[in-house]
């Protein structure tokens, strides 16, 4: 009745758990809701991930209806989580379909090599503090990055998972994710500081 | 470039552990001796300030609301349909 379900969505800390349960059924009105609840921030993610709308639009239908089959095994614990892994596997699935793997030269590099490049030492300290509270330049940044660096840094510092979550998203061991995570911040604030020199 | 030595611990060790450092995962000990190191450092500190810069500002700076709109969702609805058949 409608009075259970006001009594569900009022005490369930996790509103989410009800409609992808009624998903595992086949419920529509429940893939609609769910949908709309987090399509738009998925949408969100993906775009900034991929880089371009309509594969984002593309990755955006797979990582629902991949949900939507595989409904009836959630566990219960964070939507958004389970919503962001779907998401991140069908963008990576898309990405491989898209793109030559080319491995990034600067990837080679030492890690003080790149701590240099991305501005330690750097004579304008103050000057690249400003740059960093710049939004257009940090997602001019982000665009530039290979796709696993935009991937782990979306999902660790922009959606704000835990670094447990952020691991199992990609699939990753905790360490081989924080060396990810941290050589990824490194060549964002590198190119970050690039965005400053071509302007 | 010069690597400095303080608080026992070089300028590419401090680099190394600067995402642990922000991300308050470091053990007690090794976080003061990269506090021990920042204060006697410039290159160290002033870098550092910008890293934890540019990772705090990455949630209000790089989310946005993408757009969600009726053609999303229908198109989805056509998708689904089309798996269900």
């Amino acid at each position: 009745s409608n009075r259970r379900w006001a009594f569900t969505m009022t005490c369930d800390p996790n509103p989410d758990r009800a409609l992808i349960h009624r998903c595992g059924e086949g419920d529509r009105a429940a893939f609609d809701a769910l949908a709309r609840r987090h399509g738009p921030r998925l949408l969100a993610f993906l775009q900034r991930l991929l880089g371009d709308r309509s594969l984002a639009e593309d990755a955006l239908q797979g990582t629902f209806l991949a949900a939507f089959r595989h409904a009836s095994g959630y566990r219960g614990d964070s939507a958004r989580a389970w919503l962001l892994t779907i998401a991140r596997n069908e963008a990576s699935r898309l990405r491989a379909r898209e793109e030559r793997a080319t491995r990034n030269a600067s990837l080679m590099d030492s890690l003080m090599d790149l701590g240099v490049a991305a501005g330690w030492g750097a004579r304008d300290p103050e000057h690249l503090v400003s740059l960093a509270q710049q939004s257009e330049r940090l997602k001019d940044a982000l665009r530039r990055l290979e796709g696993s660096e935009r991937e782990v840094l979306l999902l660790r510092d922009v959606q704000q998972l835990s670094g447990k979550e952020t691991a199992q998203a990609l699939g990753l061991p905790i360490a081989a994710m924080k060396s990810r995570l941290h050589r990824a911040r490194l060549r964002l604030a590198v190119e970050l500081r690039k965005g400053k020199d071509a302007r | 470039m010069k690597e400095n030595f303080y608080g026992g611990i070089g300028c590419s060790e401090v680099l190394e552990s600067l995402s642990d450092y922000v991300d308050g995962e470091l053990s007690a000990e090794r976080r003061a001796q990269i506090d021990e190191h920042l204060q006697h450092c410039s290159n160290c500190a002033h870098f550092g300030m910008y890293f934890q810069t540019m990772v705090r500002s990455a949630p209000g700076s790089m989310e946005s609301d993408g757009s969600f709109d009726a053609g999303v969702l229908e198109r989805l609805h056509q998708a689904l349909d089309s798996t269900e058949d």
